[in-house]
């Protein structure tokens, strides 16, 4: 049986959508979900203010590669101790270049490992109401509500006032399993 | 007032309305469609051609790996030349792709957004074609991972302190963040690509997508994680192009020997790469039809880029030399005297005249808007890079300290060494040609935050303009009415 998951609205507009964006956040409503073809910077501030944590795995991957660095090139040079050129077994200045590369590789790494998990990504289903052309050049704002209550015509309101195309009631698909937007 | 305002404000809506969402949905189609129509006859014979030199290649390859490195002429003294020429000449063209995507987008430069995708697919192949050169040049290629500190039954371990050894570790990370940069500007335009087809094209563009749906926490994330790949980007390609040019210089060998190598490698990398980047990118202008994304204004922003490489390129030949000369060590003269004079001349005098005379007429803004003389122009660069990166590699070579080893003559060229530079080009080229048809050529979401953003900014200088006139006016109106209050009273 499928079940009732909140109401959706489709505006063609990036400053529509930014507009109910606004609405929704004056009204306290409950965080509601956009789909945008593009970022709009502005309407993510209102919805999500604050910068990303990805730059904290970043920092976290960086600091774990550049341990990783050090102690593989001086834990080497040790196994197997050999005067190379009258040097020292452990010459840091060299082994510096290849800690640096390896502190950047493992910031990547840990960048994309925060990204997707922050990111809640892969999916491997639509969301409910998801569109095709919400990836070109349609937007949508999805908000949580019960079927039957007064914050559902709330919700009606503030979207058809703030110039949604359509407004929808989206309910999950009995053929997937319930993919609630995130 | 508050009136006056509500009704600028409704006005003001209206430039950016209605367009818009159109736009969004023209340049995406046009964009996709172009992509995915059949490709016409000239298509197929580049692709045709590309194959013919990419099996030229590995024929050359396969010999050099039956007969031994002997096929490729490389003699002592002279046992770099063509193959780690080429391998900086590629590693070169991967740089100037990640300059244009990675810190031009530091920058918030307003051009970079056209280029920047087929930037960024000219650098990770670009990349691989260099990496296929120390390979090839190893001779037994099958012996690759020695290379990499893996556990071995003597524990014996790589040298870390060879610049070849660090140059491992930078190509690689260098690989693996571009595809990674590259990945992740490309979920949103997957995602597209996923949406508008069926059956087995959008199972694989909906793995590449990831799922991608566009909501606000994708967005907000992806936005930070490819501002972060930027960032981290750019130190890896100037200490990746250093690196390749302490392969040279930290080796003492008189005419390498010199602490300006590295930024002269990043700025002469810079200079071929956005060579080529115009060398690939006027032919798709007309093929895609991208007269409107890539403007003759955003084009010759690159060639703005290009003349000023030159000139950095120039700069650094000229503190080369003078130093050769003001250093007053005899080897060091006698070497750069057989560059201008000696063997090396024909390469010497092909780079100088190639990569400092004709980058000039950039100067002129008429030459610098004409395509045709662009995309030849940057062809000329293409191939000066290259006879410079050959001549800079072997000619300090024949001039070593020892002069009992002095080489006569330039280096040896075999038509195996000159084949697998051509298979490098077909292998190149190939990618490319797969790479245009398999992926939007222009980053399709930055286009339309561009195109929002302009539509705002324009909205709000009416906006703007409507306030002021609005204030203009009521000062006014009080001006007259304190005037004729004054008068009045005086009177």
């Amino acid at each position: 049986m499928s079940e009732f998951l909140g109401v959706m609205g489709y505006f063609s507009d990036a400053d529509a959508l930014k507009n109910a964006v606004e609405a929704a956040h004056r009204e306290h409503l409950r965080r509601p979900v956009t789909y945008s073809p593009l970022p709009d910077e502005e309407a993510l501030e209102i919805l999500r203010p604050g910068t990303s944590s990805t730059r904290w795995t970043c920092l976290l991957g960086g600091l774990a590669g550049m341990g990783i660095g050090w102690a593989m090139t001086v834990w080497m040079s040790f196994d197997y101790p050999l005067v190379v050129g009258g040097k020292p077994f452990v010459s840091w200045p060299p082994y510096a270049v290849i800690v640096f590369e390896l502190t950047i590789l493992f910031a990547s790494l840990g960048t994309v490992a925060g990204f997707l998990v922050l990111a809640r990504l892969p999916r491997q289903n639509p969301s409910a109401g998801y569109r095709p052309s919400f990836s070109i050049d349609e937007f949508a704002l999805f908000l949580k509500c019960d079927e039957e209550s007064e914050e559902r015509r709330l919700i009606e309101r503030i979207l058809r006032e703030s110039g949604a195309d359509r407004v929808v009631l989206v309910r999950s698909r009995d053929d997937l399993p319930i993919r609630r937007s995130t | 007032m508050s009136s006056e305002r509500a009704a600028s404000t409704q006005e003001s809506q209206l430039p950016g309305r209605v367009p818009l969402h159109e736009s969004f949905r023209e340049i995406t189609e046009h964009v996709i469609d172009v992509m995915q129509r059949k490709p016409g006859r000239g298509y197929w014979l580049l692709l045709l051609l590309s194959l013919v030199m990419m099996t030229l290649g590995l024929a050359a390859w396969g010999t050099q790996i039956i007969h031994g490195l002997g096929m490729t002429g490389l003699m002592h003294p002279m046992m770099w030349a063509i193959y780690i020429g080429d391998y900086i000449w590629w590693i070169g063209i991967a740089t100037a792709g990640t300059l244009t995507s990675a810190i031009l987008f530091l920058f918030r430069a307003p051009f970079r957004a056209a280029f920047s995708r087929a930037a960024e697919g000219m650098t990770c192949i670009a990349i691989l074609t260099a990496g296929l050169f120390p390979l090839i040049h190893l001779g037994r290629t099958w012996r690759f991972y020695w290379v990499f500190p893996y556990p071995n039954e003597r524990h014996l371990w790589v040298n870390f302190r060879s610049p070849l050894i660090i140059d491992v570790w930078v190509i690689a990370t260098y690989l693996v963040l571009s595809i990674v940069y590259f990945w992740l500007e490309l979920l949103p335009d997957a995602a597209v690509v996923r949406d508008r087809s069926t059956g087995w094209k959008r199972t694989i563009y909906g793995m590449i997508s990831l799922g991608w749906e566009g909501t606000d926490r994708q967005w907000k994330h992806l936005l930070m994680a490819s501002t972060l790949h930027a960032a981290l980007l750019t130190p890896v390609i100037i200490s990746m192009h250093s690196i390749t040019s302490w392969d040279l210089a930290l080796a003492i060998v008189p005419d390498w020997h010199y602490t300006i190598f590295p930024p002269y490698f990043v700025t002469g990398a810079i200079f071929s790469g956005l060579a080529m980047l115009l060398t690939l990118m006027i032919p798709i202008r007309s093929y895609f039809h991208l007269e409107r994304v890539i403007t003759v204004d955003r084009l010759e922003q690159l060639a703005k880029i290009i003349i000023a490489t030159s000139l950095m390129v120039t700069y650094s030949y000229a503190v080369i030399y003078f130093m050769a000369w003001y250093r007053g060590d005899p080897i060091e003269e006698v070497g750069y005297l057989y560059q201008f004079f000696g063997g090396f001349k024909v390469l010497f005098w092909l780079f100088t005249i190639c990569n400092c005379v004709f980058p000039l007429t950039l100067l002129f803004r008429r030459l610098r808007r004409n395509l045709v003389w662009l995309w030849i122009l940057s062809i000329i660069i293409n191939v000066g890079m290259l006879a410079e990166r050959w001549c800079i590699v072997a000619a300090p070579l024949a001039r070593d300290y020892d002069v009992y080893s002095w080489a006569p003559g330039t280096f040896h060229v075999s038509w195996v060494g000159i084949g697998i530079t051509i298979g490098s080009l077909g292998f190149f080229l190939f990618s490319f040609l797969i790479f245009i048809k398999v992926v939007p050529i222009v980053p399709l979401y930055e286009l339309r935050k561009d195109m929002l953003r302009e539509a705002r900014e324009a909205r709000a200088e009416t906006e703007a303009e409507g306030l002021l006139k609005a204030r203009y006016e009521e000062l006014r109106i009080k001006a007259i009415e304190t005037q004729s209050g004054a008068g009045g009273s005086e009177s």
